[in-house]
Order: C-alpha cells, then structure tokens, then sequence
C-alpha cells in the first residue's frame, strides 16, 4: 500500500516534471525540438538592396553551413528568416513585429541599418527579444548597456576617438581639420572626435560641415586650407571624401587625409590618385586575403551556397555575425532558453573567428569590437598600418 | 582666398546654370516645369558611361550617344506620355514628369546598380592659374558650352522662324494653332531639345561630382533656383542665375560656424529677397498675367 502510494506520488512528480518542462519549452519562442527560428530585419530592394541582399547571404552560408555539417544546433536546425523592409522604418516595425509575434522568433540577428533599428529597439527591448550583430555603427546599439542587446561592430565613439588619438598622437598633427556630413553619422563622429582632441589639449583649426545634399565641396576645402590644417579627418561618405579629394587635389592642397570605415580601395575609381596616402580605419580581413584560412573558408563556403556571389565586407560581417550567434547557442547548451543564451554572450572573452579583432562582452558591456585595424590606401589597395585600441591611450 | 572662393563659385555655378538651360527650354513652350529632368539628365549619362566602360567606346561616340539618347527620351515622353494626358491640367502634367524620372531611376538601379561611379573628364590635364587662383579646365569647358548655347538659343528664339513659332506656342495654344503652327510637332521638338541639353549637361557635370542614382536631381535642384533666380524664362537669365548662385553658395562660408548648418536655406532665402524686389527674376520677361 505504501509503495503504491510512494509510486503515485513519484508519477505525480514526473507528471508534474515533465509538464514544467514542456512549459518551459513552450516560455522560449522560436525553439521547437528539431528548430530554433532566428529573425532578421533586412533590405533587400530599392537602393539599399546592395549592401542588404550580401548580408543576407552572409548570415544564411554560415547557418546553411551549421545545419549541412552538424544537423544544426543540438539536433536543432536554424531557420533563419530575413524579411525585407526596404530600408523604410514604417516597414521596419511591421516586419519585425510579425518576427516576434506571429514567427515568434527567438531572437533578431543580422539586422541591417541605424535608423530601422531604432525604430524597433524599444519594442525589442521591452518584449525581451535578443538582439546580436546589428549593422550600424550608431552609439545607441550597446551604449547604455540594455540586458538583450549585442554588438560586433565597433560605434561612432571607438571610430571618433581612434581617428583623434592617431592623428594626434602617432602623426604628431599639430594643425587638425574636420570636415562631417550634417546627418547622424557625421555629427554624432564629429562630437567624438572633437571630444576626444579636446582631451588632448587640441583645438581643430577649422570644423567645416556640409548638407548630404551637397555636390559642390570648392568652399570647404579652401576653408580647411586657409586654416592651414595639415591632417583633415573626414566624417561622411565615399563620393563626399572622393569630391573633396579631388578639389583639394585641384587647388594644390596636401594634408594628411583621415576617413572612418566608409572609405575602402573604392575611393581610387573616384578620386584616382588623390586618394593615395589616406589613412581609413576597418574591422575585419579583407576576404580576398591570400595565404588566411578563415577568409579563405568564407569565400568558399559563400562560393558553395552563393555561386557567383563576390565576397564583400557586407557578407563578410553578417557571416561573422552568425558564427556568434551560433557560438553562444552552442554554449547555452541542449535546454535552450533567452537567458541563458544572453549570459553565454556575456561570458565571451576575446572571441574571434581569425577576421575580426578580439571582442569581449560582460553583463555590463555589450559593445564589440573597440581595436580597429588602420589602413593606409597605396598603391590602389590598402596597406595595414597597425591595430588600435582607444581604450589603451 | 576671396578671388578663389568666386572663381570656384563660378564653376560649381556653370554647371547649375548647363543643368538649367534644358529645363527652361522645355518650360518656354510648353508650361511644364520637368520634374523627372534630373531622372532624364542622370539616364541619358548612364548610357555613355556604358558605352564608355562596358563596350570601351571612344568618348565622342559616349558623347553623342548621350544626346541621342536625351533627343529620344525627349521624343517618347511628349508623344509616349504627356500625349496622352493632353486634357490633363498643367499642374497633373508636372506630377507625371515626376512618374516619369521615378520609373528611369528604377530602370537605372536595375540596370547599372547603385553605388556611385566615376566619369572621365572631357579634357585632362593640370588646372591652370590665373594670377593666385586655380581653375581646372574641363570648368572652362563647362562655362564656355553653358555661355554658348545659352547665346544659341537665345538666338534662335528671337531671330528663327522655330522660335518665333515656339514663343507663339507658349504665349498662346489656340491662336498659334490657328496661324497654321503644328503646336503638337513644336512640343515634341521642346521636349527632345530640352532632354537633349539635359544629356549635354549630363555628360559635362559627371566628371564633377560623380554618376549615381540621385547626384543629377541633386544638381537640378540647384538648377531650378538658379532659373528662378535669373527668370524662369530667360536663358540668358539662367547663366546669370546659376553663377550667382555658385557664387553665393561659396561666400556663405563667411557665415558663422554654428549657422553652417543653415547654409543652403541662407541661399534659397537670398533667391526669395531677390523676388520680393524683381519678381520676374534677373533677367526674367515682366510677369503678366494671362486673361
């Protein structure tokens, strides 16, 4: 009678056990037995669709690559769903709420843009969504610290303060230059930049700014030549960087030239040989690097699921962004939950794949990379200069 | 610095005023104002940058095969298009020219992408100095080509049979109509000569600030502010128009730092200044009203 009783109450708790746990099971969103169902954000038509479509492909090679070679994730395949916003906020909002509750996606990875993140970053945050590897340098991604969200490229204050502290401290510029775009991108890097040659006791002879819209760029370059600037560190975009190269070039003007990560090889095609001799800041291997077996492994698992498709810093990135993003689900272990893989992201300590600089997260910090890699355009190509930290100045 | 600053301002106004010429022309006779021009000017560039990098053609056949492409794209949306909206007010008309360039631009990303793309200049070599001021060349060329047809035109409305017949056209529809003037054939030509000049400009601005999707409406903008500031009418008047605002955009530096942000409103304020006190614009015909 005693053991019958004993028998009950323990198939009472197993009963009990196991319903917790399918409560549990069914508390994570987007994870079934045999799938964990990731969402993404990402343009891909109208004009942002270049950059959109490679990230796109980037992320899915490397969770094909996961699911082809390991059957996924602890026996779950990753099913990852980029919709496309067309880089329109209004869209963004609507694509990602279908993610998160109709898709019930367990997490956001890859997504692409500042401005169709912001849309979405309250909502995200309040319905507790994990965030990983959004494409945008803007602060806001992962400063303040929010618990759900993570990031891998480094933000417009480890962009500013490296352009400033180099300038300063390694080509010794006495005379400093700014010259920004008046959006977000450029005034939010012109504020770190001047803070951070205020910090060193430096005052720019001349700050110019000028409208996205601008396509006559004589005016500022005469300004910053006036002021005898002999390092100009440029905030904006390529064509702008490109226009301003070749005026200054037309009136005979030579300073040291600093871009952010905008500026790549490309500037040759537009500005020729003006562009030689700028220094630009990056973060990651050029994929067509000879002798690099992850860049080579990229190019050719690209290759496997893409055919056809060229390798590019864009696909580069959102491929990284998957290798995290299925690092920290393997280390979250078989009982997959948000939180738990939210504190295996907080556990990284210099992570890296062999192409980005080391990244390390903590409950309190969850920026990425804060090392950029310098570059010297020469030749027609870019030259590595050196890794540099602005925390360690 | 000053002489420098005017210099360079003169340049960057050569071009608006080019860009202006072919919008005017088409406003002259017909009373649109062509809101896809700069959709117009950037696709008629795209197909010389084509023949230029993909088929590796000599320039001049890049050149003219610009213009020919303009002329065409002028001919399909008087006859394609506008033809078939001829009852629609004018107003209508100005939103369909905007259909227009937007369904260009769409066809332009399909085809040639949308990442920015250089375009060689016209004539190369180093800028010259003129006393302790640099100008590079292709800008002469610019500013002599923008002068010149400008002095063209003008030329041919006051002194040819087809201008006489195509101010006839803009001044009056009906009784043109009347004097035995084809007013459909004159809108066409309007339209392809119009389109034609856009794709001239086209080829001669792209070396300047690049070829992409948007560079061409961004230049037209100015382009319109150049026209009104000269007389939306007068081409004469969108030389002046143009170099006054090239001008006038590159003094604004003399601005305080912490009102950049404010400089291209600054210039579109000194335009509404000028028509407060002229409103027909520079060089403008007196503004009439038509009963």
């Amino acid at each position: 009678m005693k053991g019958r009783f004993f028998r009950f109450v323990l198939f009472g708790l197993f009963a009990l056990a196991l319903a917790g746990l399918s409560i549990a099971q069914e508390e994570t969103p987007g994870v079934t037995a045999d799938t964990i169902k990731l969402g993404s954000f990402i343009a891909q038509s109208g004009p942002v669709a270049p950059i959109g479509i490679p990230v796109v492909h980037g992320a899915q090679t490397w969770y094909n690559f996961i699911n082809d070679q390991w059957g996924g994730i602890y026996g779950r395949k990753i099913e990852f769903i980029a919709l496309d916003d067309g880089f329109n906020p209004a869209n963004t909002v609507a694509v990602v709420k279908k993610l998160v509750e109709e898709e019930k996606v367990f997490a956001i990875v890859n997504p692409l843009g500042t401005i169709t993140y912001q849309a979405v970053f309250d909502y995200l945050r309040e319905q507790g969504v994990p965030v990983v590897s959004p494409h945008g340098n803007a602060v806001f991604m992962c400063q303040p610290t929010v618990h759900t969200a993570f990031s891998i490229q480094p933000n417009n204050i480890a962009f500013g303060r490296t352009l400033a502290q180099y300038a300063v401290l390694r080509l010794m510029a006495k005379k400093i230059g700014i010259a920004y775009v008046q959006d977000a991108f450029g005034t939010e890097l012109n504020y770190y930049v001047s803070d951070e040659l205020q910090k060193r006791g430096v005052t720019p002879v001349a700050t110019v700014s000028y409208p996205g819209t601008e396509t006559s760029f004589s005016s500022y370059v005469l300004q910053l030549q006036q002021a005898g600037a002999e390092a100009v560190i440029l905030l904006g975009y390529l064509a702008d960087a490109a226009a301003i190269l070749r005026e200054a070039e037309t009136l005979g003007y030579k300073p040291k030239w600093l871009g952010t990560n905008t500026i790549t090889p490309v500037l040759y095609q537009l500005a020729g040989e003006a562009a030689e001799g700028l220094i630009a800041e990056g973060f990651a291997t050029d994929p067509s690097t000879p002798y690099h077996p992850e860049a080579y492994l990229f190019t050719m698992l690209l290759n496997r699921y893409f055919p056809g498709e060229v390798p590019s810093g864009y696909s580069e990135i959102a491929y990284i962004g998957a290798q995290m993003v299925t690092d920290a689900l393997v280390q979250a272990g078989p009982d997959l939950t948000r939180e738990k893989f939210i504190a295996a992201l907080e556990t990284f300590k210099d992570w890296e794949h062999g192409l980005t600089p080391p990244i390390s997260f903590s409950p309190e910090d969850h920026c990425g990379i804060e090392a950029l890699w310098l570059f010297e355009l020469r030749g027609g190509g870019a030259a590595f200069l050196e890794e540099w930290d602005w925390t360690q100045h | 610095m000053l002489a420098q600053l005017i210099l360079s301002g003169l340049a960057s106004g050569s071009l608006y005023a080019m860009m202006a010429i072919g919008l005017i022309l088409v406003y002259k006779t017909t009373h649109i104002l062509n809101f896809g021009y700069g959709d117009m000017t950037m696709f008629s560039t795209f197909i010389a940058y084509m023949l230029l990098t993909w088929y590796k053609l000599p320039f001049a056949v890049a050149f003219f095969g610009a213009i020919a492409c303009g002329l065409l794209l002028g001919v399909i949306v008087d006859r394609g298009f506008l033809k078939l909206a001829k009852d629609a007010p004018v107003t209508s008309l100005f939103i369909a020219t905007l259909g227009i360039g937007m369904i260009l631009e769409a066809v332009a990303g399909w085809i040639w992408g949308y990442d920015t793309k250089p375009f060689p200049y016209v004539i190369k070599g180093p800028p010259l100095f003129l006393g302790g001021v640099v100008i590079r060349r292709h800008d002469l060329l610019v500013f002599g080509v923008a002068g010149a047809i400008a002095l063209l035109l003008f030329a041919m409305f006051k002194f040819t049979d087809l201008g006489i017949a195509m101010r006839a056209t803009a001044q009056n529809r009906q009784a043109a109509r009347l004097m035995g003037i084809d007013v459909g054939k004159i809108a066409t030509l309007s339209w392809a000569l119009g389109v034609g000049l856009g794709a001239l400009a086209g080829v001669l601005i792209a070396p300047i600030v690049f070829l992409d999707l948007s560079r061409m409406i961004l230049v037209m903008i100015k382009a319109v502010a150049a026209a009104v500031l000269g007389g939306f009418t007068s081409l004469p008047g969108a030389i002046v128009g143009g170099l006054l605002l090239g001008v006038m955009e590159n003094l604004t530096i003399y601005m305080p730092a912490a009102l950049a942000p404010l400089k291209t409103t600054f210039v579109f304020l000194l335009i509404i200044i000028v028509l407060a006190i002229r409103p027909q614009g520079l060089l403008g015909e007196p503004v009439g009203r038509r009963v």
